[in-house]
């Protein structure tokens, strides 16, 4: 199904919204010939990212869906590791604000659990949105784009936090500018 | 294996006519076509055979429904056949049907004057008399069931989601707008960290000092809402942050306490933000 | 249900005394009661007249239900109004829908067994949250239409009747059943102790409506590799049975990005349970015990 922010609605092409009177028996023709309230859906054009695919069922109804490959890697783990940076996250923006200390060791640690935190999320948001079995080519784009602009992140930030004054005292100052 | 359309079986088997008047109700543009619609002619109203009714919610039924066949082991006759007139039941109540049998009884032989007259009847009476229609039952085999079925599945709609759901769920759901907020600032960070390298190539100045220094340019209230812009996000992020590492060790499951919380979020953060921004 | 009777007597002419049927048998005209498409008025205009003389004030309301025909697949799904009597029907949305069509629309399509919470088939999203329509009361005070729509974001195979295929395979794909090799000590049947049982308290309940499934946003937009939330507490369910052996296995199913890992405690599924069971909190325990 896959359909990411886009509505519902409907594929048929709506060449008719007129009742083909003729063909329906005779309780249907009275009853909706007064239903004047029967509102068609309105397809909002062109919102779909990607509209859900007409329905397609692998095997027969009595088949299980298949069971992916175990990967730890990309599943236990990464959900672990995921909560762990998250909840030092806390501790690490809280204590140079609250302390008013600015360790540079401490400053460089902050940048690096936010820059795996934001490749993370970027990383969800991707699997979520962007689905491997339907679009693989863009999944792989995505995936490798964001390997290398969080290369290039990082990158950054070294060169930031090597040569500027830190992005706690950067915002400290833009803060109280 | 025998093959035999339930509508014959069950004339042969029992000889009555409200044991298997399902078939009949079929409506005229479906009798025409009669494989169209799989609960069309069930009308999607089943009894259950086992508690919960399971044949009657996949898509198996489908198949049976929409061929109108069935294969019938001989063993298994009187349970596929007590299936289908269970299942078949409509919502009208016995007394209704007690009070059309006699209608139906006219209705069962197909009748040139009455098939005729049926409309003025159902507008002549107020209640529903259309149900009754005779109709053919066509044998095919179960590939031919099945492909059927796969071809009625591709004109299938979505049921609409975002746009009819409770909004406060969907569109003030923590959940969403923790990724939007998160993948704002990340997103912030991506583009600034970006600039930030290529800047000595542009010949843009977005060190620490300049910064400061455009922005301490800024009009009061341009910085003021420009702080809450940033804060009040950056508190959402923290506090539902905070919020889902609890819920990820199984605390504030209770639907009350995910209600409350989802609503102080909302509070909270915007205090957070103001405090931020305005007495920080 | 009483009312749903009441135009059948009557045509029947038969003299009915049950309490419920009192406004209809006092009528001596044969009514269809108050039930009637919203602009139906010059259809049943008669109807609704011959109404005005009872002793009670019609209690209108207005139901919006989605609509959409699999035999005339060039028209676009709809929404279609019809307007009922409270007074006529019963307390629950499943009455309504069951009064409609019977009275009104013999064409409305929907699922519905047991009216009483326990089948699942009548699960509907109903004024945005999806519940079963026999568990949903009409809220008889609150003036507003009624909004009913299929479950959201499932393929919709008539009205309000989606197709759970999926569902199922997914369900079948879970091996629901106790798996264990080691014969019963006694030889009669495997025992458990009474903490054992109670870990399975809020999990056996589920009745598989599919309500909490199709209201996971998650479950939206990748129904193809991630179980959703109904899976996911039956799986919990046998992961959490002391008598169940297949633990890891079952464990290494759900280990891998898409079939647990979607979820994000969106929590919307714990939110709508028909049942008040919680699957957002199974599937966070299965998360905490598959940590590390």
């Amino acid at each position: 199904m896959a359909s990411i922010a886009r509505s519902s609605l409907l594929r048929q092409a709506a060449s008719t919204t007129k009742f083909s009177a003729a063909t329906r028996p005779a309780f249907q023709q009275t009853s909706i010939a007064n239903a004047v309230r029967a509102t068609a859906f309105h397809t909002t054009a062109r919102r779909d990212l990607l509209p859900p695919l007409p329905q397609r069922v692998e095997g027969t109804v009595n088949d299980a869906s298949p069971v992916p490959p175990t990967s730890p890697s990309h599943g236990s783990y990464h959900w672990t590791f995921d909560r762990l940076v998250a909840g030092s996250l806390i501790p690490l923006t809280v204590v140079p604000f609250a302390a008013g200390s600015l360790n540079p060791t401490l400053d460089a640690i902050l940048c690096a659990t936010i820059l795996i935190h934001s490749h993370t999320g970027f990383q969800n948001i991707i699997i979520d949105y962007v689905p491997a079995y339907r679009t693989p080519r863009a999944r792989k784009l995505f995936m490798w784009g964001l390997n290398a602009a969080t290369v290039v992140v990082g990158l950054a930030l070294y060169e930031f936090e090597t040569t500027d004054v830190g992005i706690t005292e950067t915002i400290k100052r833009i803060w109280t500018a | 294996m025998p093959r035999l359309s339930a509508h014959d079986y069950l004339k042969k088997r029992k000889g009555k006519r409200e044991k298997f008047w399902w078939s009949s109700h079929l409506s005229g543009d479906q009798a025409a076509a009669p494989n169209q619609s799989m609960h069309s002619n069930c009308r999607g109203s089943h009894w259950p055979l086992e508690p919960r009714c399971r044949p009657c919610r996949g898509d198996s039924d489908g198949q049976l429904y929409s061929a109108g066949i069935i294969d019938l082991k001989s063993r298994n006759r009187r349970t596929i056949a007590t299936l289908l007139v269970l299942c078949c039941q409509p919502t009208t109540m016995i007394a209704q049907r007690a009070g059309l049998t006699a209608l139906r009884r006219v209705a069962g032989k197909p009748n040139a004057f009455f098939a005729a007259n049926v409309a003025k009847l159902a507008l002549a009476q107020p209640l529903t008399t259309s149900q009754i229609r005779p109709v053919a039952t066509q044998k095919i085999s179960g590939d031919e069931a099945r492909a059927l079925l796969a071809k009625q599945r591709l004109n299938r709609p979505v049921s609409p989601h975002l746009d009819i759901y409770d909004k406060q769920q969907t569109w003030f759901g923590g959940s969403a707008w923790q990724r939007i907020t998160g993948s704002a600032f990340s997103g912030g960070l991506y583009v600034f960290a970006t600039a930030y390298l290529a800047a000595p190539l542009l010949g843009w100045h977005l060190e620490s000092a300049s910064l400061a220094a455009a922005f301490g340019a800024l009009p009061l209230a341009a910085k003021g809402a420009l702080k809450f812009l940033v804060a009040w996000p950056f508190a959402f992020h923290a506090f539902n942050g905070v919020r889902h590492l609890l819920f990820d060790i199984g605390v504030g499951f209770k639907r009350q306490t995910i209600i409350k919380t989802g609503w102080y979020l909302w509070g909270a953060s915007i205090v957070g933000g103001l405090y931020l921004a305005f007495f920080l | 249900m009483a009312a749903l009777r009441s135009s059948s007597s009557l045509l029947l002419g038969a003299a009915v005394s049950r309490p419920a049927l009192r406004i209809a048998a006092a009528s001596p005209v044969a009514v269809r009661g108050m039930a009637q498409l919203a602009d139906g008025a010059t259809h049943s205009s008669t109807a609704a007249g011959s109404q005005t003389g009872a002793e009670k004030q019609p209690n209108l309301k207005t139901f919006q239900v989605y609509r959409w025909n699999p035999d005339t697949t060039t028209e676009k799904p709809r929404m279609q109004s019809y307007t009922l009597d409270l007074n006529k029907t019963g307390p629950m949305v499943l009455d309504a829908l069951i009064r409609i069509k019977n009275e009104l629309d013999p064409t409305l399509t929907f699922r519905r067994s047991c009216r009483e919470g326990i089948c699942g088939s009548c699960a509907m999203n109903i004024n945005g949250t999806n519940t079963l329509a026999c568990l949903c009361r009409i809220p008889a005070e609150d003036k507003a239409e009624m909004k009913i729509y299929p479950l959201p974001h499932t393929y919709v195979v008539k009205d309000l009747v989606p197709d759970l295929t999926q569902f199922y395979k997914q369900y079948k794909s879970i091996k629901p059943y106790l798996q264990r090799e080691t014969p019963a000590p006694d030889g009669k049947e495997y025992r458990q102790s009474k903490a054992d049982r109670r870990k399975l308290d809020g999990l056996y309940e589920c009745i598989l409506c599919a309500c909490c499934s199709t209201s996971c946003p998650s479950y939206w937009w990748n129904s193809e590799e991630y179980l959703g939330p109904a899976i996911l507490l039956q799986s919990y369910r046998w992961l959490a049975d002391s008598r169940d052996e297949k633990t890891a296995e079952r464990r290494d199913a759900l280990n891998n990005s898409m079939s647990l890992y979607r979820c994000h405690t969106i929590l919307n599924c714990t939110r709508t349970c028909p049942k008040g069971l919680n699957p957002g909190l199974a599937i966070a325990q299965i998360k905490k015990e598959m940590a590390f």
